[in-house]
């Protein structure tokens, strides 16, 4: 499992074209959308938080898009399908790892934006945290829609996995609410982390399944 | 065999349903809060029942299609997502329209409301992802995959109304307790979910039968059937 | 590890397998795959446990700090944490001063009184449900939003009247 997880993370470095894209993609909408819309005229704080909501869904959908197109094309798939019979693990450390590599500063650069809203900085870790649970969520969600679609493009793996992806900007905002209005906060962390980790439990044996439907 | 019951399976459904809706419309009485306005009950309820049991008709349809790789399984999918997304739009649409008169707005971002919307994504999810595989038989092993993982989709519109408290009414009908709707008022919604019920199998029936002549074209039956 | 040295050795010690020693390589192979099978659904099922048992105490919990006015005055509640307050509008209690509606909402048990600044929705009458929320002030509620819920009953207006009548 180490070494599955070590060969991901080699992988991923590699390709910087996949982690530092996203991550710049974010910042420049970060910074374009209060230029776009005129200040004096909206309280900026009441919807500062809708717009990292949105580019952490878009983003993620942008950063796992090419997830397996890859492995797929040169041979790597057929090669542990013969070893192992089952992506399980290839599935679980791929995901895990771009969460590790693009996902957490994903979650710092949308926590450090939030100041913007005029949060203070007693609730940064909280909504750190929350950040991270859900871009699992979400990255989980979009490996599965990259799966689905390997070698048709990306719109298809977007229109399967975006309604699934919903509830969890419903469940998202829930969260960044209960940390604006200082209560309810636990509970709907619970939720979340539950929810995620069942998500990273489940997802991989269904991607592994659609992995092996490509393959035949 | 379908032949000799779908003029039947048509012709009923529609009678029940227009009876449904004539006596809906014209003979019950009208609503101690809503007035006349809450008639369109009889063409909301049932398009929304029905837009959650086709769903679930379709993912009882991929399960056999994944696991015991019935082929017949895997057309009807595909049948019934069309028949399933149209009902749900109607369910939506009427949903708005009866909206305006009571709340005040033709749409609200309660979580009932969103999650049909989502699923009425998902039927055009299931169709799209259907129809862009050249390897059919890949293409039904993946659309009954996004069919099973969609699944969960259906329990959060069932609860959302006991859940959390939002905008749209809990459920009339339950399977235990007295139900809380007026019986004048509770015999035409049965009739018309029957009616439409029986009209929407015979949508399926038509779509279905387009679907596996399309797909067997090179088997020996159908190249004797002209 | 251990199977695996075993597997090596008989590998190493069998140049051209004998029966005996190729049943024993297949069944330590079949005794590694086993352990990784189970090893595998082990994670799967801790993994999905406790994410399951976090969902339902969360779900058990108050997750919307939804009250209604018996459970507000019972509780002790923070005069900065906004919540819901859920009901019934108590019969002649709606008072419109300007912009400000005042009004009383009741569970039949206690009352809570609310003051809102707004319009309100059309639904929203007297003997009827909603939900407002806001901040609890002063022994008064302060709602920055109503929400008039219109409830699953449906009744023809002459029955409606008789149970008034009863």
């Amino acid at each position: 499992m180490i070494s599955v997880m070590a060969s991901e993370l080699f992988k991923l470095r590699k390709k910087i074209r996949a982690w530092l894209g996203p991550l710049l993609i974010m910042i420049l909408v970060l910074i374009a959308f209060p230029l776009s819309i005129d200040i004096s005229q909206y309280d900026l704080n009441k919807f500062y938080f809708s717009i990292i909501v949105i580019s952490l869904l878009v983003i993620s959908f942008l950063a796992t898009e090419t997830m397996f197109v890859e492995d797929f094309e040169d041979g790597t798939l057929e090669q542990i399908y013969l070893q192992e019979r089952d992506f399980y693990k290839l599935a679980l450390a791929k995901v895990l790892i771009y969460v590790l590599l693009i996902g957490v500063p994903m979650s710092l650069i949308g926590s450090l934006f939030s100041f913007a809203n005029g949060v203070d900085a007693s609730q940064l870790p909280q909504i750190f945290i929350t950040l991270i649970f859900s871009t699992l969520l979400l990255f989980n969600l979009f490996a599965f829609g990259a799966a689905l679609s390997i070698n048709k493009g990306a719109m298809l793996g977007v229109l399967a996995t975006l309604p699934l992806a919903l509830p969890v900007i419903i469940l998202l905002g829930r969260a960044i609410r209960a940390v604006q209005f200082g209560n309810g906060f636990y509970e709907i962390m619970a939720l979340m982390i539950g929810a995620g980790l069942l998500v990273a439990a489940l997802v991989p044996l269904v991607i592994s399944i659609t992995l092996r439907t490509h393959l035949e | 065999m379908t032949a000799k019951l779908l003029p039947y399976i048509a012709s009923c459904g529609l009678l029940l349903l227009l009876t449904g809706w004539v006596w809906g419309l014209a003979f019950a009485p009208e609503d101690a809060v809503q007035g006349n306005s809450y008639r369109i009950i009889f063409l909301h309820v049932p398009a929304s029942i029905f837009a959650q049991a086709i769903y679930l008709f379709m993912s009882i349809c991929a399960v056999m299609s994944v696991v015991w790789r019935v082929k017949l399984a895997a057309y009807l999918i595909k049948s019934a997502a069309s028949v399933g997304a149209l009902i749900t739009f109607i369910a939506l649409f009427s949903g708005s329209i009866w909206g305006i008169p009571t709340w005040g707005t033709w749409w609200q971002w309660d979580a009932r409301i969103t999650s049909t919307l989502i699923l009425f994504i998902m039927y055009l999810g299931v169709i799209t992802l259907h129809g862009s595989f050249s390897n059919l038989e890949k293409a039904d092993r993946l659309m009954s995959i996004l069919v099973i993982v969609g699944l969960v989709n259906i329990p959060i519109i069932k609860k959302s109304v006991d859940w959390w408290s939002t905008l749209h009414q809990p459920a009339s009908i339950t399977v235990s307790g007295a139900p809380t709707i007026d019986p004048s008022m509770l015999y035409p919604l049965f009739v018309s979910i029957l009616g439409m019920g029986l009209v929407l199998i015979s949508l399926g029936i038509l779509s279905s039968r387009l679907h596996i002549l399309g797909r067997e074209k090179n088997k020996k039956w159908v190249q004797s059937y002209e | 590890m251990f199977t695996e040295l075993l597997l090596y050795c008989c590998v190493y010690f069998c140049g051209s397998p004998s029966k005996k020693l190729k049943n024993c390589y297949s069944r330590l192979k079949m005794q590694k795959i086993r352990k990784q099978r189970l090893q595998k659904l082990f994670f799967i099922f801790a993994l999905s446990g406790i994410g399951v048992s976090l969902i339902l105490y969360s779900l058990n919990s108050k997750l919307d700090l939804f009250y209604t006015p018996s459970e507000m005055t019972a509780a002790s509640l923070n005069a900065e944490t906004r919540i819901k307050l859920g009901g019934m509008v108590k019969a002649e209690s709606i008072k419109r001063l300007g912009t400000t509606v005042q009004f009383i909402v009741t569970d039949y048990q206690s009352e809570v009184a609310v003051s809102y600044e707004g319009i309100t929705p059309d639904l929203f009458k007297e003997e009827s449900g909603v939900v407002a929320l806001g901040y609890f002030t002063n022994g008064v509620f302060a709602a920055d939003q109503i929400f008039a819920k219109h409830d699953e009953n449906y009744m023809p207006p002459e029955l409606k009247m008789t149970e008034q009548q009863l």
